[in-house]
């Protein structure tokens, strides 16, 4: 239930930051929707909830592919992030500025 | 087990990874791509070869356990895309090299991660390993589009990076769904899995949304129009011929065999219809010739996931057909003209000084809007008659009108090339053809070729696209030969 709303309440901020002007406020809008996505996989159960999956197993361990998924997804947003922030920071060399929007 | 379907991504990451350690040399790492295309190429079509028939090649990766291991399938669909991507990439490399474009010396190597990248996700069999692969071949498309390192590819590459940023996580947060809801992301498995509780819905449609952003359907495109008219000229065709290619095939893969749904085929088939049509109607406005042929490319991934949105066997052999020779179409028409000036004297002069060039030019324009005797005919009257044979006659007609408007594109796009290139003072400048731009411009020669050939001989193709489609819609066929 905590981790539905977190997803929600992260969602939200990110969508939202997503909207407004300036190429920062974007990429921390997008570093929200990913931290989002990340407590979404890693919340997923296939099974009933055990343990941790770390070997020796006391109990059935708990699905470590949601987890995978989330490790896989974290690097993966941290790279295209950096690509984003040096994109801004060229940008911003230019125009002293971050709004990429208007016309050319 | 076949190992052949892990080819098409370790050759090409592992001559990545040499040409990057061999970037003092600038023929070492020429070399190095070279020969890596053509071994993709030659791979491509050993797997047509194999996969005739409707055999499915199977490589799975990732040990004993069977929650975690990775199926890497290569169906006749994977064969077909594979073999054609490459052909493409070999025709931009030559080119390339010919117009000395590769003086950044991480153009090649980020060039084949790309390649690596698209080519994994047509094999995958797995939805998160497309996830991977997508994402790969993201990062390396974002890099290219900088490379020049001018002030518009960074405006550019923004608004690129953030919107696919966001359809990536979209993506991601349909397959977690998904997995919560079934327990795996096999395709094999989601297709045996028939049942459909509303959260599989939901992250189906959450989903087949991430495609349609990849694939740039209105009213998700919008990418596409601000990106690629900016694209360095050394890698344009590239995207033309690649990217909307990876979110279509990606579509045509999941939606017929683990999806199923007709309300997702419903979708699909609407946003195709109203991307061919939005499009091509669009491709009226613009002035530059870049401009133009940026919203025909639009069209033409409309036309193309029409093909799956019919949701018939008729259909997606039709949209197969359609698919392998867009890709031919959309390169060979940005190579071309690439090879042309800039200033605005026409078609007629063109024909006059540079007239294979021309013919080049003229053959492309008349497949991308699909009039025989080329392939875009052959392309275009299958998907018609499959969309007749569904019951659909209204798609048929807006496919008839997409395809008129796009013709008059191409009649605009004609009036705008030119062999000479505009000086800064208002006057016209040869653009005289040394013998290196001449070789330069035979890619796109051969590729219009292989456009006319297809159109005269389509029944190999027509073949290999129906036996695709039957394990594409058939599970069990897919199933059958991928699951233990």
């Amino acid at each position: 239930m905590s981790a539905a709303v977190a997803i929600g309440v992260l969602a939200a901020a990110g969508v939202y930051l997503l909207f407004l002007r300036g190429l920062v406020r974007a990429v921390i809008g997008l570093v929200l929707l990913q931290h989002a996505v990340n407590v979404l996989l890693v919340s997923i159960r296939t099974g009933a909830r055990d343990t941790a999956p770390l070997a020796p197993y006391a109990a059935p361990p708990a699905d470590a592919l949601g987890q995978a998924f989330a490790l896989t997804a974290i690097v993966i947003g941290l790279g295209t992030t950096v690509f984003l922030v040096a994109l801004a920071l060229r940008h911003a060399h230019h125009h002293h500025d971050d709004d990429v929007e208007g016309e050319p | 087990m076949s190992n052949a379907s892990l080819v098409p991504i370790v050759v090409p990451l592992a001559a990545a990874a040499l040409a990057a350690l061999g970037r003092r040399s600038r023929w070492l790492q020429r070399i190095v791509t070279l020969a890596a295309v053509t071994a993709v190429l030659g791979i491509g079509i050993h797997l047509i070869a194999s996969t005739t028939g409707g055999t499915v090649l199977t490589t799975v990766l990732g040990g004993t356990d069977a929650r975690f291991r990775i199926a890497l399938v290569a169906d006749p669909l994977s064969a077909l895309v594979v073999t054609v991507t490459a052909l493409v990439a070999l025709a931009c490399t030559v080119a390339l090299i010919a117009r000395d474009d590769d003086e950044n010396r991480l153009l090649l190597p980020v060039l084949l991660v790309l390649l690596a990248g698209s080519l994994g996700t047509f094999v995958t069999g797995d939805l998160f390993n497309m996830f991977v692969f997508f994402e790969v071949t993201l990062i390396a498309s974002y890099v290219l589009l900088v490379i020049g390192g001018t002030a518009a590819e960074a405006r550019a590459a923004a608004v690129y990076v953030v919107i696919n940023l966001a359809g990536s996580l979209v993506f991601l947060l349909g397959v977690g769904l998904l997995y919560g809801a079934v327990g795996s992301v096999n395709l094999a498995v989601l297709a045996t899995e028939t049942a459909r509780p509303p959260v599989r819905a939901v992250a189906e449609a959450v989903v087949v949304v991430a495609f349609a952003l990849k694939a740039a359907l209105l009213p998700l495109g919008g990418w596409l129009r601000v990106a690629y008219p900016v694209t360095p000229r050394a890698v344009s065709a590239l995207f033309a011929g690649i990217l909307t290619t990876v979110g279509v095939v990606a579509m045509y893969r999941v939606i017929p065999l683990a999806f199923g749904s007709t309300g997702a085929l419903t979708a699909v088939l609407v946003a195709g219809t109203v991307t061919a049509t939005g499009a091509a109607l669009a491709a009226a406005a613009p002035a530059g010739r870049w401009h133009i042929v940026t919203l025909v490319v639009m069209a033409q991934a409309g036309f193309m996931v029409v093909g799956v949105g019919l949701g018939t066997v008729d259909g997606i052999a039709a949209g197969v057909v359609f698919v392998v020779q867009d890709v031919i179409a959309k390169t060979a028409i940005f190579l071309a003209l690439s090879a042309t000036g800039d200033a605005d004297t026409g078609g007629r002069d063109l024909a006059l000084h540079r007239p294979v060039l021309a013919a080049t030019i003229g053959v492309t324009l008349v497949s991308l809007a699909g009039l025989p005797p080329t392939s875009g005919g052959i392309g275009k009257a299958l998907l018609v008659r499959a969309a007749l044979l569904a019951g659909q006659p209204v798609v048929a007609a807006v496919l008839l009108l997409a395809s008129l408007l796009v013709l008059a594109a191409g009649v605009r796009l004609w009036h705008r090339t030119s062999w000479q290139a505009q000086e800064p003072g208002g006057e016209h400048r040869a653009v005289a053809p040394p013998v290196r731009r001449r070789i330069a411009a035979a890619p796109a020669v051969v590729l219009a070729l292989a456009l006319l050939v297809i159109g005269l001989q389509p029944a190999w193709l027509d073949a290999s696209a129906r036996s695709a489609a039957q394990v594409l819609i058939d599970p069990e066929a897919y199933t059958r030969q991928v699951l233990p």
